[in-house]
């Protein structure tokens, strides 16, 4: 039970963390690896404000600020410039892994290459029933839940969650209905960000960060994604779930260093079977129009 | 002059790795970030194969190419069925997988090399014993540059021979169009095996020259960034021709030296150094898709 | 009431081919898409030299059939014999799921294709990097050069074969009238020389079935003729079987060559000799009926025939008065690929020359053009899916050439795409209001909570319209919007159309298939 649960919070994180790729996926097919890079600035950023003696209450807008602009930053620089000369998937990826690069090396030359923690504190550990759990993980299961539910609301029940829906289904004959694809996108780079940020913050609280993992953990996302769905907004929660529970009982079960290479077989045999992931049709993708 | 050596050494192995990378990125046309973790695999398998099979070089090279090549099925079954980003994504997977085995199969306690201690986890191989080759030894460092250019030299005719003929003309065409190809009865799935064969095999290579040089092997020869360098080489170069991998080779191998001459301090070389490659591929793609002497535009 | 017309007359050829060895049979061949049925039970046979064509109404099924047969498309029911190869090669659908792990025999177009049956595309598609003399050369089978092991082992095989191939190839080329230009790559030739390439291409590969979808899309009156000589030749000194899929409007062309002709309709196929022409399939007699028929209210004010077959005929409605000037295209020329598709010959200075067309507010502008002239491309352009290469566009005075999909859309532009893919994963009723204004127009009630995704080809058609009918646009372009539709269906969408110009300041361009009717001389 402990485990399952330890797995349901890290699930969840993982869910914020495939949405925020598949916000930027489904309306615009962008595969934005720079995301990881937003989600390796904010903890260094949110460090450094504490460490000048702001409070919490001001580091963590601020860093939420931050990441939204600098995936706004990336659509309106780079993807926006490659869209309007029609190139083709390969640059747009190429460029994001640019970007990622980047913003990773400009944050190690600023703040150092080394692992650093959010917390220096004991953490408290609370009990519920026969489960233990610290209160970095509680913050992260019940933050990451609220943010899912409240996207999902707004997904579903808000005009512009309608109009974003309309989007990712088809942007080109949104465009034609008379409405500025480009401010949606860069509201779903934006939206990204944020969530980005929000996982980051909450990861980093629990088990500390360095400049390398970033991508590591988008990595996950983007399995969790692909499991769960990659052409519905409902695939992230599912896969990070599936993929959250399934590597806590890896690491129970073998070892902690298994769970990575657990995780991608678990991967290959959804694209071998499932290529479209729980949510989607039971087809086959074959490599051909 | 050693230290002249050395580059040699170094740009004659980035150009062998550029080479057999472009085979895949410029004339199948997928890219993959998956490439050093072939490389590791070919590193890793030599040193092994020296160090606790005892074996010469040649067979350990061999044997190092021949597990490469039955890996590089890992990226040949996906090709068949996915492509563009969906199949970047699957070699990022598949790179992280190879690091993620290098860098955990490992056991305290036990000895290198053995079941359960494969490839000494974190701390490498270290301890390669000198190149032998059919009873020579190679202790020089001019003796080793000359393998290593002698070596280099023969995967680039081999990567010569493989593109400028029939099977290379088909590989540009299941680049433009794979769906025709097929139309013409092409067997276009043995073709994407041979491509990702011949690409991981001569990616080996590669690490095996390396490690015999270097004497030691670490995970960190299949991390991201590495693959990230060297799809950089084929970015900046030029893709889809001969010229352009290798000039794209030279160049980024050089680059770090040039570095060295600046006010730069050493320790935060290694990251200048990675900024520049990530300047280098955002510049490439906005401005000059088809890179220096490239072909082929990523565009 | 549809009228179908016959003409019996002589049959086209005095020498009846005689039943020749059976290449191809096809039984019970079943297809649907998303629950819709397609094929319900197509049965064929196709005899060594025989020449066919296959017509049938839009959305009949044709280039269904063509991917099953070609292996681009497993079908769900039926069976496929091939007798090509001199022995029997049987497929049963539905496969077993066993079948298909076997890697060696699966339904795939290379294994259809390695036992003789070939196919052209609809747009070409030749291979770009390659050069004219390559991409022939690259259909030879089983080339020794195309084993690493024998590049490397047996290099004089290698050599030898491909310098006969240069040889061989290069004759083809110069066959075909391209000598000399074996160096150019695909898209320099023109569209009809490319097209001839690739049906080389296709020969080359060694096909003995060779289906050709639509061969004469796109082409001038030299173009067709050269393809149609080619495809005689195949047939005359190579007993080729061809299998011709032609639109309606050119089928005129290929009619000489055919002995038998495939009539696809509602899913089932008729066989029947070449003998008595039928001018219009049923269903495309009625299109033409309606549509004129409601233009007895509108006079017709300027026709303008176009190059490769195209028309445009200006209609207003009697009495109509304002004349705003709404639409401005001047010299405009779209190239895809580096080849025009806007856009015809060469003045004496070289210049390509361009599209020009204005529209006045009230004006009901109706384009007729074959498949492949590139309707849809021009209106993409309008519309700003497409940059165009030279000319200008303007709009009410304004120059939109620089402006996006969405700024022309808010400056009065309504496109009705050709495709009916909407919205898929939203509610009808969501669907509506991200399309249109009010939400108090139902069309039915009780499908607004289903999915848009989940409704046939018909009813999206026909919720386009709708919404079509309750906008408020100055300029109405509409790509082919009666595909789909049945007759009441087609009655009402021509209505709301017809409607939109009674109000000030609105003109349509509206684009639609080839449907003018040629009588063969008795």
């Amino acid at each position: 039970m402990q485990i399952i649960l330890i797995g349901t919070i890290s699930g969840l994180t993982l869910a914020v963390i495939g949405l925020g790729f598949s916000l930027v996926y489904l309306p615009t097919r962008t595969f934005h690896i720079a995301m990881a890079g937003v989600y390796t600035l904010v903890p260094y950023l949110a460090l450094d404000l504490v460490n000048r003696g702001a409070s919490w209450w001001i580091a963590v807008p601020v860093c939420l600020l931050a990441a939204v602009l600098v995936s706004v930053l990336c659509e309106l620089g780079n993807h926006r410039r490659l869209e309007r000369k029609h190139a083709s998937p390969g640059a747009h990826i190429i460029s994001s892994l640019g970007i990622y690069i980047v913003t990773v090396q400009i944050v190690a030359l600023v703040w150092g290459n080394e692992t650093q923690v959010l917390r220096t504190d004991i953490d408290k550990i609370f009990h519920l029933g026969s489960v233990m759990i610290t209160r970095a993980q509680l913050v992260a299961g019940v933050f990451s839940l609220l943010l899912l539910i409240t996207f999902y609301c707004w997904l579903r029940f808000s005009n512009l969650g309608l109009r974003f829906r309309a989007l990712a289904d088809n942007p080109t004959e949104f465009s034609l209905r008379g409405y500025n694809v480009d401010a949606y996108r860069l509201l779903a780079f934006g939206t990204s960000g944020f969530l980005a940020c929000a996982a980051s913050l909450l990861i980093a609280y629990d088990v500390g960060f360095d400049p390398y993992g970033g991508l590591h953990i988008v990595l996950l996302g983007v399995v969790a994604v692909i499991i769960g769905g990659r052409l519905s907004f409902l695939g992230p929660v599912l896969g990070g779930l599936l993929l959250g529970i399934l590597r806590s009982q890896a690491v129970w079960y073998f070892s902690a260093r298994w769970q990575d290479v657990i995780c991608f077989l678990l991967l290959a045999l959804f694209l071998y079977v499932r290529p479209n992931g729980i949510c989607g049709t039971a087809t086959r993708l074959e490599a051909e129009e | 002059m050693n230290y002249a050596f050395h580059l040699l050494i170094y740009v004659s192995v980035y150009i062998v790795l550029a080479l057999s990378l472009d085979l895949v990125v410029g004339y199948l046309g997928r890219l993959s970030l998956a490439h050093a973790g072939f490389v590791a695999i070919g590193a890793y398998v030599y040193a092994l194969a020296t160090l606790t099979l005892q074996w010469t070089f040649v067979p350990a090279l061999l044997l190092a190419v021949a597990v490469a090549i039955v890996c590089s099925l890992a990226l040949s079954l996906p090709s068949w069925r996915f492509r563009g980003d969906f199949f970047i994504f699957i070699t990022l997977a598949v790179g992280a997988l190879i690091h993620g085995i290098v860098q955990n199969w490992s056991a305290p306690g036990y000895e290198v090399g053995s079941l359960a201690n494969l490839t000494n986890g974190p701390f490498g191989i270290a301890g390669i014993p000198q190149t032998d080759i059919f009873g020579i030894k190679l202790d020089t460092i001019e003796s080793k540059c000359a393998l290593s250019l002698v070596l280099a030299g023969v995967c680039a005719s081999i990567m010569y021979r493989l593109t400028h003929s029939p099977w290379g003309r088909l590989l540009k065409c299941l680049r433009d169009d794979e769906l025709v190809l097929r139309g013409i009865g092409k067997n276009v799935r043995l073709i994407k095996l041979q491509a990702f064969s011949f690409s991981c095999g001569l990616a080996a290579v590669g690490g095996v020259i390396y490690a015999s040089y270097v004497s030691y092997i670490d995970p960190s020869a299949a991390s991201l960034d590495e693959s990230i360098l060297l799809l950089c080489m084929i970015c900046v170069g030029g893709s889809g021709n001969f010229r352009g991998p290798m000039v794209g080779a030279i160049v980024l191998v050089l680059l770090p030296e040039v570095l060295r001459f600046t006010p730069i301090p050493q320790s935060v070389a290694a990251n200048v150094r990675l900024l520049v490659y990530g300047l280098l591929l955002l510049v490439v793609v906005h401005f000059r898709p088809q890179g220096i002497a490239g072909e082929y535009r990523i565009e | 009431m549809p009228i179908i017309e016959t003409m019996e007359k002589q049959p086209l050829h005095t020498d009846v081919r005689p039943e020749c060895r059976l290449l191809m049979r096809a039984t019970g061949i079943a297809k649907a898409f998303g629950g819709q049925p397609v094929l319900t039970g197509v049965d064929l046979e196709l005899h060594e030299g025989q020449v066919v064509l296959l017509q049938g109404p839009n959305g009949s099924g044709k280039t269904t059939l063509l991917n099953i047969l070609t292996g681009h498309l497993v079908p769900d029911a039926g069976r496929i014999d091939l007798f090509t190869n001199g022995c029997r090669e049987v497929f049963h659908f539905p496969r077993h799921w066993w079948q298909d792990l076997n890697p060696l025999d699966r339904f795939l177009p290379e294994r259809l294709a390695s036992k003789g049956v070939g196919r052209s595309w609809q747009d070409t598609r030749l291979f770009n990097s390659l050069k004219l003399l390559d991409n022939i050369a690259v259909a030879k089978q089983q080339h020794p050069g195309e084993k690493p092991f024998n590049l490397f082992f047996h290099p004089g095989r290698v050599l030898a074969m491909e310098r006969q191939l240069q040889a061989v190839c290069g004759e083809r080329l110069v066959q075909l009238g391209l000598g000399g230009r074996d160096s150019s790559s695909g898209d320099k030739v023109s569209l009809g020389q490319a097209k001839r390439v690739a049906i080389a291409r296709a020969v080359e590969a060694g096909a003995r079935i060779l289906f050709l979808d639509e061969p004469l899309a796109g082409l001038d009156a030299p173009g067709i003729a050269d393809v149609v000589a080619l495809l005689r030749d195949l047939v005359d000194q190579h007993r080729v079987t061809l299998v011709i899929i032609e639109h309606v409007g050119s089928i005129v062309h290929v009619q000489q060559l055919a002995d038998t002709v495939w009539d696809l309709d509602g899913g089932k196929l008729t066989t029947r000799p070449n003998h008595c022409i039928e001018t219009m399939t049923k269903h495309s007699l009625a299109s033409q009926w309606r549509i004129d028929r409601l233009f007895h209210e509108f006079k017709l004010v300027r026709s303008e025939v176009l190059p490769r077959g195209a028309r445009l005929d200006v209609y207003r409605k009697n009495g109509a008065a304002n004349s705003e000037l709404i639409l401005e295209v001047e010299n405009l020329v779209i190239r895809r690929n580096r080849r025009p598709v806007i856009g015809w010959g060469r003045t004496g200075d070289g210049a390509m020359l361009g599209l020009n067309l204005t529209l006045r507010s009230g004006d009901l502008a109706v384009l007729q053009a074959p498949n492949g002239w590139g309707k849809t491309t021009l209106m993409d352009c309008l519309a700003g899916l497409l940059p165009a290469n030279t000319g200008k566009i303007k709009m009410r005075g304004q120059a939109v050439t620089s402006l996006l999909p969405w700024e022309r859309s808010l400056i009065g532009l309504y496109y009705l795409r050709s495709d009916t893919r909407g919205f898929p994963s939203l509610s009808v009723r969501n669907a509506r209001r991200v399309n249109g204004r009010r939400e108090s127009i139902r069309m039915r009630c009780s499908e607004d909570r289903h999915k848009y995704g989940e409704l046939s080809g018909g009813q999206k058609r026909s919720f386009q319209i709708n919404c079509l009918g309750n906008s408020r646009a100055a300029l109405y372009i509409l790509d082919e919007p009666f595909v789909g539709l049945d007759g009441m269906e087609m009655s009402s969408a021509l209505n709301k159309i017809v409607k939109l110009t009674e109000f000030n300041g609105q003109c349509l361009l509206v684009a639609i298939p080839h449907i003018s009717i040629e009588h063969e001389p008795c």
